[in-house]
């Protein structure tokens, strides 16, 4: 059996990985893909670490906020010949070698000085005790309604981002 | 009507009287002129009706509350009263004089506007009995002498209005947080509680001095003097109104509400005071004997002038404060005059610069004689109205146990003659460089305005015993109620 | 009625989106005004006391946890009347039909969000509905496509992101002390464990997700890019009340109902909002852009408002508050007049102005109005709200940042003098000659803005005792 501590520093170096990659890649799409997978990977991460109501959120507003920013960065930008797309791609890995170094370096820091946790509980359940599920459908309308609106606006955004304008 | 109505009247008629200015000036021109006079006269007739309550020693005082003690309170007193009939009596020629003066430029409507504010905000500054309504009254005649000294629109000369805007709400800020000091220490903005409250334990020289350096931005005393002479470029009948009635006369009616009438202003001050009026008084009148542009030489005249009212203001002598109260009176006056045959000059010969001009006398006789005479009431030459307050101001300072001061400022007083006559004979008696500046008289409106100026810059030498004796009294009764 | 202000925006967004109803679109418009127009008079009645609350009786039916207070109505008032410009403004602004409809949709959408923001008293609703206002601007402010548009709407992306984080790594932090998430559980969880680092860190968190997106100095660099490259009638919504609600209200809620008045939490507020107003006072003195001269005049209004709170007393929290009403109604003015500008001369350039105010006289007029309430000129309702702040900083023993108050007036004259004598006081340049006044739908808000902005100022006495001075002492308690 595989012990928990393993699982997930594995998950979190593969996060990491995942983050690093979309910010170095020069290609949008590769970039998407990395985010997703930051993003799914954090989900999970947040899951196993108790925390069911960030996770969920996690996948429902970055999904949201992501393709918005997608939507933009390729309104903004013209395409590249392959060429130039494959030698700005090793510059790029060239220019940011020492970003994996960065992240271990500061990995290291974090877990020899470990900030000492000394939260005086409150008495009784705190809210991250909580079952998400009946937080959702039980106390949370306001809430919902918030995510259909925002979903809404993202729908709004797509539509009209990506339609051409109309000339004359 | 009673009293309370007439201090209602006096203040409230013409500052909300002035927005009709542009929705009447749509229908009518002469209409809207003619409720511009009314406008301004309403609060020169409701001052003179309670000149028979306040001599016999009552003040009138109205209030409405507001929250955080910042009452609109109005209170008329002599001093109160003297300053309103000088400013809106000098407001009321001024305008009858743009009539013609202003008749062919664009903008009239917003002009009508901001000469009706300006003195109904004026009249605000006079009556106020609180420190807030004061400094709300004081912000609003600097945005309208921002409209007016930007009138003709041409960019340097929109420049230097909002230097004049800019300069006068610095200092008008620095004099509302030293408002707030005061307010803290009595409790009150109340002119009249601070007075009871403050009696015993003076201001911080702090607070003082930040109240002066509001009063000396708007007075356009040293240091905070440049923005007047730059002021210049505004229509003449606008900086007549600015520069020699009104504007400037506030400050100086300031510090004798708030430093004579209501606390002192304490010993540092005392002293500083003077001196900064005397190194004003000389710096100006130097400027103005070497400047050449018409109105720059009034100007400086001006600035020099405001020095002998603070001297004054702060020998805390009667004869010394009842002399600085006449001298706003005739200065007012006499200034007015010099501005406005200006203005005729300026408008028909379109030139500005004294050697360029010349031999006016010839073509512009009743200008010429007009301008003589208020000069000499400037100037101070017995017996013009000039004379005897000038007198009265540099004995005051004597009586009061500063000689040396005294003797600079009669020294001041002889400069003032010499500029003066450098610019009436350049103007009007020495030989014109060319015949074309050699133009008509102005309308006979114009004309008639600086001619009843000049008329009474004589009048006030000859019965200068009416105006004294209300001053006097007055001043007894502000000088009484702070000992 | 809190529960109509979220519900009936987001109703009538569907309905209007049905596909058989597509005959509406032409009358899109003019629901959404009215939407607005009955959130303003419902607000105005209710506040006066005038009429009894007729959205009460839907209350019950649906579990919001809402709150109505007489903070969140001023705040819904402001929503409205700002929401109603914009449309106006986009009326006139926009031409095409169909995009209209597209933006009178995104409007309700963050019009929905505001309220939401403004009526919520729990940390995790105030998230999402930041988020959805947020998202709703991004497209806003990139509506026209064009690539400043796409440039300013990602920089704001950008550091929404980061503010998100923050909110959410501050709102897990607190999560693990309280028992939920409600103002007054998390207020309840922190007396408890004041001192902890995590508490600590968890509230700077929040306080810096909330500078970024109120625009504070020095998170302020993506405001003048989303405000200038945004539309015309985009960028009155946003510079109006977007920032203001979903940073500057946030943060006032925040530090009063969650976080001690005065405190730690106050300096820095206080810091902060010293160096935001001259600051933005000092970058606006150089702009040439106009609208990036008011989106810098912006960051420094928006420091009175901090240096109100700040002071941690009932007259500065009023005063902050009147400050924000006030702000809210006069940048939206001057935006609107910017729009009307614009749209005249096809220029944001004020070098490229001149005396214009001869030929757009009720542009010009307005624009002295919403310019002298902004530099605090009595009598106009920005005057007010100046003094109560600078009065209650002196008061609370903050002297300093009570002369930085009122020296930054004369900062704010400067820069906004020199806005009027190059755009509107002045000669009419050459080629100058041929423009001509704003449409109708532009004057409309920009005189009722104005109206607004004087009557608040003259009013004083009854707006100060019976609304902005109850609220303040309620805040501080």
């Amino acid at each position: 059996m595989i012990d928990d501590l393993v699982v997930n520093a594995a998950l979190c170096m593969l996060m990491t990985a995942a983050a690093i990659w979309t910010v170095v890649t020069v290609r949008l799409l590769r970039a998407a893909i990395g985010l997703a997978l930051t993003s799914a990977l954090l989900t999970i991460v947040m899951y196993r670490f108790g925390s069911p109501l960030a996770a969920a959120f996690e996948l429902s507003v970055c999904a949201g906020l992501i393709s918005v920013i997608f939507v933009s960065a390729i309104t903004l930008t013209s395409r590249l010949s392959s060429d130039r797309l494959n030698q700005r791609e090793s510059e790029v890995l060239r220019r940011f070698w020492f970003l994996p170094l960065l992240v271990i370096i500061a990995g290291v820091i974090l877990y020899k000085t470990s900030i000492p946790i000394e939260i005086i509980a409150f008495e009784g359940k705190t809210a991250a005790q909580d079952d998400v599920r009946s937080i959702i459908w039980n106390t949370r309308h306001l809430d919902l309604i918030g995510q259909i609106a925002i979903l809404l606006a993202g729908a709004i955004g797509v539509v009209l981002l990506f339609k051409e304008r109309k000339h004359g | 009507m009673d009293n309370e109505c007439l201090l209602a009247c006096a203040v409230g008629v013409p500052v909300a009287g002035a927005f009709l200015m542009p929705l009447v000036g749509r229908a009518s021109k002469t209409v809207r002129n003619l409720l511009s006079l009314i406008l301004i006269t309403v609060p020169l007739g409701a001052s003179i009706a309670l000149i028979p309550t306040v001599l016999a020693g009552k003040t009138v005082y109205i209030s409405a509350a507001m929250p955080l003690g910042f009452n609109i309170s109005l209170a008329a007193d002599g001093l109160a009263v003297f300053m309103a009939i000088v400013s809106s009596f000098i407001s009321a020629v001024i305008a009858l004089y743009s009539f013609d003066y202003i008749d062919h430029y664009e903008n009239q409507d917003e002009y009508y506007l901001m000469i009706v504010l300006f003195l109904g905000s004026m009249m605000g500054i006079c009556y106020s009995a609180n420190l807030i309504p004061l400094y709300i009254f004081w912000e609003l005649t600097a945005l309208s002498s921002w409209r007016l000294i930007g009138f003709f629109r041409e960019e340097h000369f929109v420049k230097r209005a909002d230097k004049a805007f800019l300069t006068t709400v610095f200092g008008a800020l620095l004099m509302l947080l030293g408002f707030i000091m005061i307010g803290q220490q009595a409790g009150s903005f109340e002119l009249a509680v601070i007075r009871d409250k403050l009696a015993a334990e003076p201001v911080s020289a702090v607070a003082a001095g930040l109240v002066i350096a509001g009063i000396l931005a708007k007075s356009a005393t040293l240091p905070f003097h440049t923005w007047l002479p730059d002021a210049g470029v505004a229509p003449s009948p606008v900086t007549a109104l600015l520069h020699a009635a009104v504007l400037v006369k506030i400050g100086v009616y300031a510090y004798a509400r708030i430093f004579v009438a209501t606390i002192a202003a304490g010993a540092f001050w005392d002293q500083a005071i003077p001196a900064i009026a005397l190194a004003s008084t000389l710096v100006s009148a130097g400027a103005a004997l070497v400047e050449t542009d018409i109105k720059r030489i009034i100007a400086y005249s001006t600035v020099s002038q405001i020095g002998f009212i603070f001297l004054g203001l702060s020998s805390g002598t009667e004869l010394g404060v009842t002399g600085a109260l006449l001298f706003i009176l005739m200065h007012g006056i006499a200034k007015a005059g010099l501005f406005l045959s200006a203005g005729i000059i300026e408008q028909k010969t379109h030139v500005r610069d004294i050697t360029k001009l010349g031999g006016l006398v010839k073509t512009m006789p009743v200008t010429a004689v007009s301008f003589l005479l208020c000069a000499f009431s400037v100037m101070g030459i017995p017996p013009f109205g000039g004379f005897f307050s000038k007198y009265m101001v540099i004995t005051g300072a004597l009586s009061g146990g500063r000689t040396a001061l005294a003797i600079a400022f009669a020294a001041c007083g002889f400069l003032t003659i010499v500029y003066l006559f450098r610019l009436f004979n350049a103007v009007f008696l020495k030989e014109a460089p060319s015949q074309e500046i050699l133009v008509k008289e102005g309308s006979h409106t114009m004309v008639f305005s600086i001619a009843m100026l000049a008329v009474l810059s004589v009048a006030g030498g000859l019965l200068v015993s009416y105006p004294a004796e209300f001053g006097l009294e007055a001043v007894k009764q502000i000088m009484g109620l702070v000992k | 009625m809190p529960t109509l202000l979220i519900i009936l925006p987001l109703a009538l967004l569907l309905i209007l989106n049905l596909p058989l109803l597509r005959a509406a679109r032409r009358v899109s418009f003019w629901l959404c005004a009215v939407l607005a127009l009955a959130q303003v008079v419902a607000t105005a009645t209710h506040m006066g006391g005038l009429i009894p609350d007729l959205g009460a009786a839907f209350d019950p039916y649906i579990v919001l946890q809402l709150r109505m207070t007489g903070l969140s109505e001023v705040v819904l008032l402001a929503i409205g009347i700002v929401v109603l410009a914009s449309l106006f403004t986009a009326r006139a602004m926009i031409a095409d039909h169909d995009e209209r409809f597209k933006f009178g949709n995104l409007v309700i959408l963050a019009m929905m969000g505001l309220n939401g923001t403004a009526l919520l008293a729990d940390l995790i609703s105030l998230y999402v509905f930041i988020e959805i206002t947020a998202v709703s601007s991004f497209i806003l402010i990139a509506f026209d496509r064009d690539s400043d548009g796409l440039e300013g709407s990602f920089k704001y992306i950008i550091l929404s992101a980061v503010a998100t984080a923050a909110l959410l790594a501050s709102i897990a932090l607190f999560m693990m002390v309280s028992p939920d998430t409600s103002f007054a559980a998390v207020r309840a969880a922190l007396a408890v464990s004041q001192h902890s680092f995590y508490v600590n860190l968890a509230a700077g968190l929040l306080l810096c997700g909330l500078f970024v997106k109120g625009g504070l100095v020095p998170f302020h660099w993506w405001l003048p890019d989303a405000y200038s490259s945004a539309p015309a009638p985009a960028s009155v919504l946003l510079a109006g009340i977007i920032t203001k609600v979903s940073g500057i209200y946030a943060l006032i809620v925040v530090s009063t109902s969650i976080l001690t008045v005065g405190g730690a939490a106050g300096e820095v507020i206080m810091v902060l909002g010293i160096v935001s107003a001259i600051a933005g006072a000092l970058l606006a003195l150089g702009q040439r852009d106009m609208k990036r001269m008011l989106a810098y005049s912006s960051v420094s209004q928006v420091g009175y408002i901090m240096l109100g709170l700040g002071s941690g007393t009932a007259l500065g929290v009023a005063g902050a508050v009147f400050h924000f009403f006030n702000h809210a109604i006069f940048k939206s003015l001057l935006f609107v007049n910017a729009a009307a500008v614009e749209g005249s001369l096809g220029t944001r350039d004020m070098d490229r102005m001149g005396g214009i105010a001869s030929k757009m006289p009720v542009t010009g007029v307005t624009s002295i109005i919403g310019f002298f309430s902004a530099a605090g000129i009595p009598p106009l309702a920005g005057f007010w709200s100046k003094v109560m702040i600078i009065i209650a900083l002196w008061q609370a023993g903050h002297q300093t940042a009570s002369v930085v108050a009122v020296l930054v007036g004369v900062l704010t004259l400067a820069y906004f003098l020199s806005m009027q004598r190059r755009v509107f006081f002045g000669r009419l340049r050459e080629g100058l000659g041929e423009i001509r006044e704003a449409r109708m739908s532009i004057l409309v808000p920009a005189v009722s803005l104005a109206l607004i902005t004087v009557a608040a100022g003259l009013f004083f006495k009854p707006v100060f005792s019976k609304i902005i001075m109850p609220v303040g002492e309620m805040l501080v308690k």
